[in-house]
């Protein structure tokens, strides 16, 4: 990945350019909540430019780009803290219709044009997860940040073993949930399944589990670029405003304990953005390292990630504190991420289990 | 890339570090800025190894601040006079030559007089005085330089131009600084070790969750660096200036390769603090190298000064 070549770099560029005109021109951030008409405008919009056919394979309509395409999308969306949720449609449904053709063909279409969205609906362990029999699903689902204004939900349930394990697709409209505000203002939904939705099963046993390993792993992708967005672009707005703002007669900018602590920042953001890279790049790698280079991004996410956040309030003092501020939100937008999709303390766990030998081995 | 690679494999045999003065610090500058006959007569002996440098930059006034440089080259008739005093010089008790930075010129800003020069260790006027540090080992010296004489063959490039080659030398050889393939080993060696070694809950100690969950933590770094060094690589092969990123692989480097200590002694617990005499087994080598670890965020370049570096050069803060 890291070595692309000099067509797709200017492909690269160009997608970039082009997302990062769009955003700022449509989507600019401002601190007032947008109406539901407006999502819906920006998500038909975007439909328009294409970003949800980008990623899928010529043969069903699309136009082949890679997940690192579609993760720069993202990126320049986290720039702009855009409250649209479009990981699962850019960067996860264009690779499972590339892998269960036969299921998820004819949704293809209706995805590129944007009639179609997709949510991804985890199980929640703690209420019992998610249970399948015979196309039947019943439990609560965990808090997911697309279900709410998906059509179709992608289900992972009974992922704890394989006899239990299966990967759904439900349509929405049929299956209830209830509807959260998110701290960062965003919305989520928290699933819950009565046993008469409609349920399409695309997968069983291991096939289930990998898939949905990979689906895990692709939406920690998702998060990472959209914190590296918010960060970088946060990091940006802070430099300026540190060399503009004056106190003691001088600016903020001028001060060692301020310029050390944005060092640190930085540093912070860099770690994250490697990660997000190797994660990138391991999405089309074998799964232990795609698994072990996501658990590890994750974690950045909820430690450098947020610590790079946290310092971005702590330089720019009490403004970083106002509703009006972008920095706080974007503290808030990393805040929800790091409890998506296995909080940073189960990642932890993960990455120990990854790397370490198991525990208990020299018992019995 | 070619001396990454090779660097990965030699740490993976934990094979001993190749000479860092003579191979990454003297080597280049010589083979940069060195004349012809300089070329011929100093670099064989470093690519063979059969002579060994020292660096004599730091000075008692002069340790993050190098430009302070106060020992001063007095030109006389058919070479120089050195006079002053070195600091820290590592391994100077078994250097054949010194690369030395000294002032030539004091009527210009501080950075513009520097020269650099190749020393003798052997020759008259050089005494070195051993200074124990902090892990009760003998690697570094004070170096006392009592009016000696070099030749004019032995200046490097153009008198007072030395900083330019001095700084050339860092922007060249960051990634060095991250020492990210003997953190990879050491930190492979601590899982192996804490596999073996006994808690204080009588389990052994890799099964402690907090212990896991520190190793995870150091694993996740330095994940992160590793891919931090490759990136920097990847614009060198490529031939574009080096990102951002590069000035970063120093300070996180070297925080790395202290946490990685600083788990040790948590892995060894009271074990680690048994005077090294009494000591052996899987502990020996841990408590010295925690110690001596403390220096990898004062030296090359104190991380404070590396911070301003990043906030200035790289944020653009004023």
């Amino acid at each position: 990945m890291m070595r692309r070549s000099a067509e797709q770099l200017d492909d690269d560029r160009m997608l970039r350019e082009s997302a990062r005109n769009f955003l700022e021109a449509r989507c600019a951030w401002m601190p007032e909540p947008r109406s539901a008409a407006m999502f819906a405008d920006w998500h038909r919009e975007i439909a328009e430019l294409g970003w949800f056919a980008a990623g899928l394979p010529e043969e069903l309509g699309g136009l082949g780009a890679d997940s690192f395409q579609g993760l720069s999308l993202i990126e320049e969306a986290g720039r702009v803290l855009l409250p649209l949720p479009l990981a699962t449609d850019i960067l996860i449904m264009p690779w499972l219709m590339r892998r269960l053709p036969k299921a998820l063909a004819s949704l293809a279409e209706p995805l590129a044009a944007g009639r179609a969205r997709f949510g991804i609906v985890r199980e929640d362990v703690r209420s019992g997860g998610l249970r399948h029999m015979g196309g039947k699903l019943s439990g609560r689902g965990h808090l997911s940040l697309d279900a709410a204004a998906a059509t179709h939900w992608v289900v992972l349930a009974g992922m704890r073993s394989v006899g239990d394990a299966a990967l759904l697709c439900v349509e929405a409209a049929g299956a209830g949930f209830q509807p959260v505000r998110l701290l960062d203002g965003r919305s989520g939904a928290l699933p819950r399944f009565s046993g008469s939705e409609a349920a399409v099963v695309l997968a069983t046993g291991d096939e289930a589990i990998e898939l949905a390993a990979e689906i895990e792993d692709r939406a920690v992708a998702a998060l990472l670029a959209d914190a590296y967005g918010a960060l970088a672009a946060g990091l940006a707005l802070t430099v300026d405003y540190l060399n503009q703002r004056k106190q003691f007669g001088q600016s903020l900018g001028s001060f060692q304990a301020v310029q050390h602590l944005m060092a640190d920042a930085f540093c912070d953001l860099e770690t994250l953005r490697s990660l997000a890279l190797w994660t990138a790049t391991a999405l089309t790698g074998e799964p232990t390292e795609r698994t072990r280079a996501a658990a590890s991004a994750k974690i950045a996410l909820g430690r450098e990630g947020l610590a790079a956040a946290s310092r971005l309030i702590q330089v720019s003092g009490g403004i970083a504190m106002t509703e009006d501020y972008r920095i706080g939100h974007i503290y808030k937008r990393l805040q929800v991420s790091a409890a998506l999709h296995g909080g940073t303390e189960s990642h932890i766990d993960k990455l120990a289990a990854l790397s370490l030998p198991p525990t208990g081995r020299n018992e019995g | 890339m070619q001396r990454f690679i090779f660097e990965a494999e030699c740490a993976a045999a934990d094979a001993p570090p190749t000479s860092v003065f003579g191979v990454y610090l003297v080597g280049p500058t010589i083979y940069s800025f060195g004349s012809e006959e300089q070329k011929r007569r100093y670099l064989p002996g470093i690519r063979s190894g059969a002579e060994f440098w020292c660096q004599g930059y730091s000075e008692p006034e002069a340790g993050s601040d190098l430009a302070a440089v106060r020992t001063t080259a007095r030109k006389v008739e058919g070479g120089w006079r050195i006079a002053g005093q070195k600091a820290w010089t590592t391994e100077a008790h078994f250097a054949d030559l010194m690369i030395c930075l000294t002032r030539t010129n004091t009527a210009v800003k501080s950075q513009a007089g520097l020269s650099l020069f190749v020393l003798d260790m052997q020759a008259p006027g050089v005494t070195i005085t051993p200074v124990i540090t902090i892990d009760g080992a003998h690697s570094v010296n004070s170096v006392f330089l009592d009016d000696v004489f070099v030749p004019d063959e032995a200046l490097i490039g153009e008198v007072d131009k030395g900083w330019t080659y001095a700084k050339f030398l860092l922007n060249h050889e960051r990634t060095n600084n991250a020492q990210v393939h003997r953190s990879r080993r050491e930190f492979e060696r601590l899982k192996a070790a804490a596999a073996l070694c006994i808690g204080e809950s009588g389990r052994p100690a890799l099964d402690e969750p907090g212990l896991r969950r520190r190793f995870a933590i150091v694993e996740q770094k330095l994940g992160g660096l590793e891919v931090t060094v490759l990136r920097v690589l990847i614009d060198q092969t490529q031939g574009r200036e080096p990102g951002p990123e590069a000035s970063i692989v120093k300070i996180i480097g070297s925080q790395l390769q202290q946490a990685i200590t600083e788990l040790a002694m948590d892995v060894f617990g009271a074990a680690a603090v048994v005077a090294p005499e009494a000591g052996g087994g899987e502990t020996a080598g841990w408590t010295e190298r925690h110690l001596f670890r403390r220096v990898v965020t004062i030296y090359a370049g104190a991380n404070e000064i590396q911070k301003t570096i990043v906030a200035r050069s790289t944020l653009g803060l004023r």
